[in-house]
């Protein structure tokens, strides 16, 4: 328990010579007397306090040790224990499969997890889209394995919460490579206190960085035998895309960024290629990988712009969860495409056009941001123990938004509309699909009565809203979205009849109850609301006219309607397809939903009219490419609408 | 005099005086600066100030570093950081306490690059105000020490209070004192720890510090209900090492009951099983359990014995047993790396087909 105190009680005895200094010749990344002794036989410690030793580095607070467990503690786990984890979860969970994707250079399997249901299709019967994470690329970075982990236990953990989490096992294959670099996390677990060769490079022991691999062979695990200590290569520089470009690796084999002797040389880059494979690559549309220290998302930009553009606002939106704590560090290069490094990132970015960052935790600068010292600017590669549950939570939740948002824009998936007076179904329509596009399955249409209340039930594709432990709604951490969020209105197209405004800005008409219509959710526990109306009574006084719902939500990470759910949205070459705004404009904002509409008739066995309503002007006149403009439609359409399809409908 | 002087100018030049250098570094760079003749020279001086003892001339010499011009920012903030260190090894005398003040407020100025390839973030080199606060909070853990050496293990009254409102920085002291405090001295105090954590005096800590000590059970149990997770935690595995298993025993089926440390207490568990009957006993028991079966699955995997494997392999074929008792049994020959268990493993993948724990077991062998 002296280590959980989180405080030490320093040079409590004896004198100090706290400025441990190595004799190492720093050359960038490299060493320009590796083969001195005095350099490569130099061994240190890490401690809480300073002491009279030379050899040892004041950390400020206790010193990490990894602890066998397998649910998370206040600290950092073992390789062993982790290891357990992952495949608890994958031998107890039908939603979890473990997939061997390769082998460390000292025998270890590297495993990537799957997550999701079974199949590969979500509910309307589109392919699910994909996310990879990667943890573990560096060995030294001790929070990625737990916050990679922390990832796959909220996964596991929500997977049948009846809401988001359900929703994300449904529809998105989430891919995780908790622990890519075995034999270095390993080695840096075998000596947790000790490192060798400089305080201020420091390379062995609990701060190695690369694999164990070099020259065909590998280093030893013995950290007093130092002849191979220096070597080994950096995996984050061993990618196709800036392989050995714009002077960021080297191939200096006692280099800390040794780019390796080609590009995926390694068996660990390899692995992470088959664990793309699982997702499958052609699905991805996120890729993450998790590192520390210096809190910041280094996202490369690859001049694709919409790729681009979305990248940022993911970023963004996924920073604002932890109030924008971490930085934004999406390259400086934009729209040059010419600053990759050979990073992981890099590879995942131009290779598969996806949103795609280097992800650095916790700290900001180092050991001071938590009471401790900069320890020469390494400190921040030991994050205390008592640290690390909340950067696990921080980031779980942070993950969640953004796997949800990359799942897919939000569409209406169906409606039913009830007679108050007697609960009979007057409306109901649901859109359907098998991998292609979509048609709306009418399935009653029966006439609205002019003057009579109803209750209309909408489901999307998502959950829609977020409610805290204590099932009160509130924006997502960090969102706008929140329970006045939204609008919903009835139109009556060619009828000189003001739009009837439906009051969905309120927590009270979501259902956070399963039982579908009209007052249960559809599949997901916020993913439908229920409100009711009052039909105008001069609507409809000559003859059936349609009534048209016009629909602008978002969900809770601010995503806007596909509003035309007959395309599904998918993500081809960097952006999303197949996304409509209202005036039918493929882009990456959506728009408004007008694709339901039922009819009213003061005759209740009237036939509905011919004609279908619809947003869309009747002749095109936008030019632009990606939503906006979305309100212009609305004085030529309440002055005189346009039809534009016609699909009879009849009461089932 | 001109110490004193030199002193003088250095009070009212507040520390933003400090001079702000230009923007990140190469480390080697910085290094070659920091380390210039010059600041060895005052590096050396400040460490025979401190072999005198003498606090008081080393804080002023210190005070003088604050707005030494004629160093470099790095070397300033290199000696600043080892004068730092080297006072807070010292009495807090009041000049010493007013210079790491001064100290504390200070912002870094060395900005190196955290990686010299790739990825442009920089980190300070040096924090001199972090050592200062870092050497002000040993001063308060040495003061704390002192202070409750002589009342650890006493029944005074007021012990519990003080205990229940030292600061982390105190309780490290605290933590120091029982280190160097006979053991049945420091049982002298159980019956008002014990009184108090029954009624929610947050005082766990110290009865699991004790308890590591002392290796009392009823402390230690009374730690396991209301110390920290963690440390909880580092008094089990304390404890584990040190008590015979008839001792450690009830203090670890105590915490299987407890989320927090059960997983670890089933490790410490594995670590007795092959001495104590009992232990493997529980960790077979604990496999039924829904919240501990996995971490009981990867204590008996530890084991690797052939025994376990064949148990555990006849607990997974066994269609009467519960599903979920099934695939934790099975786990626990995943997870064995020995040749039993991955006997087993190949045979369950053929006997259980594509069912799904067939195909959780196939998942197993392939790995």
């Amino acid at each position: 328990m002296r280590r959980a105190l989180a405080v030490l009680a320093m040079l409590v005895a004896g004198m100090a010579a706290p400025a441990a200094e190595g004799a190492c010749r720093l050359n960038g990344a490299s060493i320009s007397n590796p083969d001195d002794p005095s350099c490569r036989d130099a061994m240190f410690r890490y401690v809480e306090s300073a002491t009279t030793s030379n050899d040892e580095v004041t950390l400020g607070y206790p010193v990490p040790l990894p602890l066998d467990s397998l649910t998370p503690v206040d600290g950092f786990r073992t390789y062993e224990s982790l290891k357990a984890r992952h495949q608890e979860l994958a031998v107890m969970l039908d939603t979890v499969e473990a997939v061997p994707v390769g082998q460390s250079g000292m025998g270890e399997t590297i495993v990537a997890y799957r997550m999701g249901d079974s199949d590969r299709t979500t509910p309307l019967g589109d392919p699910e889209p994909a996310v990879l994470v990667n943890g573990t690329i560096h060995a030294r970075e001790w929070q990625s394995p737990e916050v990679v982990t922390g990832l796959m236990e909220m996964l596991a953990l929500r997977s049948a919460d009846g809401g988001i989490g359900q929703y994300l096992s449904d529809n998105l294959n989430v891919v995780i490579l908790p622990i890519l670099n075995i034999d270095g996390f390993r080695q840096t677990q075998r000596y947790p206190e000790r490192f060798s060769a400089d305080p201020d490079q420091p390379r062995d022991g609990r701060m190695r960085r690369k694999n164990m691999r070099y020259d065909g062979g590998l280093v030893d695990t013995d950290l007093d035998n130092t002849a191979d200590n220096f070597q080994g290569v950096d995996l984050n520089r061993n990618n196709e895309h800036g392989y050995g470009q714009n002077n960021s690796s080297s191939t200096d084999p006692v280099s800390l960024i040794n780019r390796g002797p080609a590009i995926a040389s390694e068996p660990e880059i390899l692995a992470l290629q088959a664990a793309a494979a699982l997702a499958p690559a052609g699905q991805l549309r996120l890729y993450v990988d998790v590192h520390s220290f210096s809190q910041i998302y280094f996202a490369p930009l690859t001049g694709n712009s919409r790729r681009d553009e979305l990248t940022v606002q993911l970023m963004q939106r996924m920073r604002a969860v932890t109030n924008f704590k971490y930085r934004d560090g999406r390259s400086t290069a934009s729209g040059t495409g010419n600053d990759a490094i050979g990073t992981t990132a890099d590879y995942f970015a131009y290779e598969y056009q996806v949103p795609s960052w280097t992800l650095e935790l916790e700290p900001l600068n180092g050991g001071q941001d938590y009471g401790g010292t900069a320890s020469h600017g390494h400190s921040g590669f030991i994050l205390p123990d008592s640290e690390i549950a909340r950067v696990r939570d921080e980031q779980a939740q942070t993950h969640l938004l953004g796997f949800y948002r990359q799942a897919g824009p939000p569409n209406v998936v169906a409606v039913e509309v009830r007679a108050a007076s007697d609960g009979q179904v007057v409306y109901r329509a649901e859109w359907t699909g098998n991998g292609g596009r979509r048609s709306l399955q009418v399935s009653t249409n029966m006439a609205l009565l002019p003057g009579a209340q109803y209750r209309l039930w909408i489901a999307f594709s998502k959950p829609m809203r977020w409610r805290d432990e204590n099932g009160e709604m509130q924006p997502f951490a960090g969102q706008t979205v929140g329970a006045d969020s939204g609008s919903a209105r009835l139109e009556f197209p060619g009828q000189n009849v003001a739009s009837l405004p439906l009051r969905i800005d309120r927590a009270a008409v979501w259902n956070m109850a399963p039982g579908g219509a009209p007052d249960g959710y559809h599949r997901y526990a916020d993913d439908s609301l229920s409100v009711d109306f009052t039909l105008p009574a001069n609507v409809a006084e000559r003859s059936a006219q349609p009534v048209m719902l016009v629909l602008d939500n978002a969900d809770l990470s601010g995503q806007k309607l596909d509003a035309d759910p007959v395309t599904p949205v998918s993500w081809t070459n960097g952006h999303w397809s197949g996304f409509e705004n209202e005036l039918g404009e493929e882009g990456d904002i959506g728009g408004l939903d007008c694709s339901i509409s039922f009819f009213a008739a003061t005759d209740a066995n009237a036939n509905p009219p011919a004609d279908s309503p619809s947003c869309k002007p009747a002749a095109p006149t936008s030019t632009g490419g990606g939503g906006g403009g979305a309100l212009l439609w609305l004085l030529p359409m309440l002055a005189g609408f346009s039809f534009v399809s016609a699909r009879p409908r009849r009461a089932t | 005099m001109v110490l004193l002087a030199l002193s003088a100018f250095a009070l009212v030049s507040p520390a933003a005086t400090y001079a702000a250098t230009a923007g990140p570094m190469p480390r080697a760079q910085a290094l070659q600066l920091a380390r210039d003749g010059v600041s060895d020279e005052v590096i050396r001086e400040l460490k025979t100030l401190a072999t005198r003892g003498d606090s008081t001339a080393l804080a002023a010499r210190i005070e003088i570093l604050l707005s030494d011009a004629s160093l470099e920012p790095a070397a300033r903030e290199r000696a600043l950081e080892t004068g730092t260190f080297l006072l807070g090894a010292l009495p807090p005398e009041r000049k010493a306490r007013q210079v790491l003040r001064q100290i504390s407020q200070l912002e870094p100025q060395t900005w190196v690059w955290l990686e010299e390839g790739g990825h442009r973030v920089s980190v300070p080199l040096y924090d001199p105000a972090a050592a200062a606060r870092v050497s002000e909070r040993a001063w308060l853990a040495r003061e704390a020490e002192a202070r409750f050496s002589n009342k650890l293990g006493t029944t005074a009254p007021e012990l519990v209070d003080d205990l229940a409102r030292a600061s982390l920085a105190e309780r490290s002291g605290v933590i120091s004192a029982i280190a160097h405090a006979p053991a049945a001295q420091l049982l002298h105090s159980k019956p008002s720890i014990l009184a108090a954590l029954d009624q929610g005096v947050a005082v766990g800590w110290y009865a699991a510090e004790v308890a590591a000590r002392t290796y009392d059970s009823e402390l230690a149990l009374a730690a396991i209900e209301h110390a920290e997770p963690r440390e909880a935690l580092d008094m089990l595995d304390a404890l584990g090492d040190r008590l015979a298993p008839g001792d450690i025993l009830p203090l670890l089926l105590h915490s299987l009951r407890s989320p927090a440390l059960a997983s670890h207490s089933l490790f410490v568990l594995a670590r007795l099983a092959p001495v104590s009957p009992a232990a493997l006993s529980q960790i077979w028991q604990e496999l039924e359990n829904e919240e501990n079966g996995g971490s009981a699955a990867a204590a008996l995997a530890r084991l690797s014995s052939p025994e376990a494997a064949m148990r555990a392999a006849a607990v997974t074929v066994d269609p009467d047993r519960d599903d979920a008792l099934r695939r934790r049994a099975l786990l626990a020959l995943c997870l064995d790396n020995g040749d039993a268990a991955q006997r087993h493993l190949q045979l369950l993948t053929q006997s259980l087909g594509d069912s799904s724990l067939g195909q959780k077991a196939s998942q197993c062998a392939g790995r």
